[in-house]
């Protein structure tokens, strides 16, 4: 299956990227493209939408894993959105699940950001 | 018994992926396997083969990796070779899963995974070759 990505700015330094089809060995390098895209405009946090994605091998959460270090450096953050079971079985296998990054909705996501705007109030100005 | 069997020849280049991956879903659905069953073996495939792509051969000649199929008994038992340098991934030390992501080099990631969702993985160094054999159970669920 191919890959198609898809970004939008969700608000100032915070992007949604949205990887749809099948993230492996083979399509990989497309979603890293467009990340590497994002990285260099040091964004605040990436969030990858991933209710589109039906397949993952390592290549692919090397990717993510790749963007979550470069922001770490920064000060960023990258969280996990709306992942469907296989794919979540993949980052469980290699330990790589963020349990305090991952939400199951939208609503969800926007509460934890509105909360963290709340605490952090220097960080979203 | 019935065996099932299917045998399929790739060349040493990830483009090749495709055809694995075709294959995998066809030989599946053909066997009526469960969805998650066929994740399971077209992933722990994928990693297989991507492995052996990157780092199999010390030359940059085409080889051949063949991978056969088969299903006795109710398990599915797959048979990786290539004639690339001697390299055993079961070798390889188990990764550090205690350290976060993205500190952690990607390497042993693949043969983990491998690890997890089959049965049974076995290497073999024969005739110059390098042979996996892995196995997965109860894959016939109808």
């Amino acid at each position: 299956m191919p890959l198609k990505v898809t970004s939008r700015e969700k608000s100032m330094g915070v992007f949604i990227v949205s990887p749809e089809g099948s993230l492996d060995t083979d399509t990989y390098l497309i979603l890293e493209e467009k990340v590497d895209v994002l990285l260099d405009t040091n964004p605040g946090m990436i969030i990858f939408d991933l209710e589109k994605l039906d397949y993952i091998s390592s290549m692919g959460v090397r990717v993510i894993a790749k963007a979550k270090k470069v922001l770490k450096k920064s000060g960023g953050k990258v969280l996990l959105l709306n992942l469907q079971p296989q794919i979540r079985k993949v980052f469980e296998i290699i330990k790589a699940l963020p349990s305090e990054q991952l939400f199951a909705s939208v609503e969800e996501m926007d509460d934890y950001l509105y909360n963290m705007q709340k605490k952090n109030s220097g960080v979203w100005e | 018994m019935k065996t099932i069997s299917k045998q399929l020849v790739l060349k040493n280049a990830i483009s090749e992926m495709r055809v694995l991956s075709n294959t995998v879903k066809e030989f599946c659905e053909e066997n009526r396997i469960s969805c998650d069953v066929t994740h399971d073996i077209h992933l722990a495939l994928e990693e297989i083969f991507s492995n052996i792509v990157f780092y199999g051969f010390d030359d940059q000649d085409e080889h051949q990796i063949v991978i056969s199929f088969a299903i006795r008994n109710n398990t599915l038992v797959f048979v990786i070779k290539d004639d690339g340098i001697p390299f055993n991934p079961l070798k390889n030390k188990t990764p550090e899963l205690e350290i976060p992501i993205e500190e952690r080099e990607i390497g042993g990631m693949g043969i983990h995974i491998v690890r997890r969702l089959m049965d049974e993985i076995e290497y073999i160094r024969k005739q110059n070759k390098n042979i996996l054999v892995i196995k997965k159970n109860n894959i016939l669920t109808l």
